[in-house]
């Protein structure tokens, strides 16, 4: 008796639990539909007004408060330049959507919401919309701050640069590096105000220098000769960070002004230093610092052999160096050589290919 | 409301219409793309066949007897070089645009290689697409 009852209340549970599913599934599928087919009717509408260049005389409330809206609205800004790109920001202000998506970026939205708002903004946002992304530089939320941070360059707002870099003094090091990522986007632009901000923190404190270091990289990713300057100076500092973050950017610069210091910086102290300085020579592609990059294959450091050999393998003049070595007394160095010229399939026949991993020092 | 159906009178064509009607493929899988250029190339008096991926494109090149195609480079299905060289190979001529927002000169290059007609790049003026389609229409 009791165990039929505990099967009938088994099966009844599992008949309304599967009915639950079954209508939280259509319920969504409805969804769906629904706002595949709105988002239809979105972009159709659209490319009627735009092709047209005319607006309807009654602008529905919901297109300003819809993201489907916002988002079709978006995909047509991406899409055209001219006349018809000025007609969609002729759109966007007639529509009011700028205001919604100000409103919605406030702290009082909950989070989700606040983030589509201001991702959508940076998308649509004009240079009237600066100072509300300024603004957004000192909200709570990191996700929202690396957003304004990325609209700012977005709008090619070059004055914000030194409040985007004193902001990454304060924040954590991955929103630091998100941040820095933004400043990429200004393009050449941000060279100058990057350079002086660096200057004028030369001398600070730990958090400015940690910025100082990521603000080297985003040089490097511009690739402007007139960073150079710094670069080296950078590269011939005190400080670690500076010293690798040097290297690789000028490495991405590769113009034959840092050759000097890039030499000198294969003595350093530091292996990271040294394998980066490596690096940064092979794209010179002057076969002239061969050799002293094949000195490098008998460094202590498996990371820095290695990078030496991979370099010599691209430069004019470096396989020369890397054959060699194959004779060398140096076992580490004959290896390095060895594993590269293999990779280029220009070992001699019969060479051994039993290779040497390892630190020679047990590390630094 | 805008009244939805067609008139190509309403539209402001800064160019002149090609001298007979032709049909068109638009691949691009954005809708926006679809919309708006099938809009423009209609209102100039082409029929327009709209399709969202790349075999759909495959497909309708070798069957519908086009007269000139405009490609998406990244679609669903096939890359707008694979499809011209499929295209090419199988003996269709007609003039093929590619339409990318891909900023990549080795991209451009394969293109022409493969005999693309022309190499747009997104963001577009469509009003300038579409007189330049008109433009090769007439000189073929």
């Amino acid at each position: 008796m009791g165990l039929s009852l505990v099967s009938t209340v088994l099966a009844l549970a599992t008949v309304v639990a599967s009915v639950a599913l079954i209508s939280v599934k259509l319920a969504h599928r409805i969804m769906l539909k629904g706002r595949g087919v709105r988002s239809a009717h979105y972009i159709a509408a659209l490319g009627e007004m735009i092709s047209r260049k005319l607006l309807p005389a009654d602008i529905p409330n919901q297109w300003a408060e819809d993201p489907l809206f916002h988002d079709a609205v978006i995909e047509y800004r991406h899409l055209l330049s001219g006349e018809e790109r000025e007609f969609v920001d002729h759109l966007i202000s007639e529509v009011g959507i700028v205001e919604v998506l100000q409103r919605r970026a406030r702290r009082r939205w909950p989070r989700p919401v606040r983030l589509r708002a201001i991702a959508a903004l940076v998308e649509l946002a004009g240079t009237d919309q600066v100072p509300f992304l300024r603004f957004l530089l000192g909200d709570h939320n990191d996700y929202v701050r690396s957003h304004a941070a990325h609209g700012l360059a977005q709008l090619g707002d070059v004055a914000s640069i030194p409040l985007i870099l004193d902001l990454a003094t304060r924040v954590r090091p991955w929103e630091a590096a998100r941040l820095a990522d933004a400043l990429a986007a200004f393009d050449r632009r941000a060279v100058t105000p990057i350079n002086q901000w660096i200057l004028k923190h030369w001398h600070g404190d730990e958090s400015h220098a940690e910025t100082i270091g990521q603000a080297a990289r985003v040089l490097g990713l511009l690739g402007e000769t007139s960073a150079e300057t710094t670069l080296i100076e950078m590269l011939e500092s005190d400080r670690l960070g500076w010293r690798v973050a040097a290297a690789s950017a000028l490495g991405r610069i590769a113009s034959d002004t840092s050759r000097g210091a890039l030499l000198k910086a294969l003595r350093d102290e530091s292996w990271e230093v040294r394998a980066r300085a490596v690096r940064a020579l092979a794209s010179l592609a002057d076969g002239s610092v061969a050799p002293a990059i094949s000195e490098l294959l008998s460094d202590s450091q498996w990371w820095v052999r290695q990078n030496a050999a991979e370099s010599l393998g691209e430069l004019p003049g470096g396989v020369a160096e890397l054959q060699r070595a194959l004779s060398s007394e140096d076992r580490f160095a004959a290896d390095a050589a060895r594993n590269q010229l293999a990779e280029l399939r220009l070992l001699p026949a019969g060479a051994d290919t039993v290779l040497a991993v390892g630190s020679r020092e047990g590390g630094e | 409301m805008i009244d939805l159906s067609s008139d190509a009178a309403a539209l402001s064509i800064p160019f002149a219409y090609p001298s007979s009607v032709a049909r068109i493929l638009v691949a691009d899988d954005a809708a926006p793309v679809r919309v708006l250029l099938s809009r423009h190339l209609r209102a100039a008096g082409h029929e327009v066949i709209e399709v969202a991926d790349g075999m759909a494109a495959l497909r309708t090149g070798s069957e519908a007897g086009l007269d000139l195609a405009v490609v998406d480079q990244l679609m669903p299905g096939m890359l707008g070089t694979e499809i011209i060289a499929a295209w090419r190979e199988d003996g269709l001529d007609f003039p093929v645009f590619v339409l990318t927002a891909i900023d990549d000169d080795d991209t451009v290059v394969h293109s022409f290689e493969l005999g693309a007609a022309d190499y747009i790049r997104k963001p577009v003026n469509m009003a300038e697409l579409t007189a330049r389609i008109n433009g090769r229409l007439r000189d073929k």
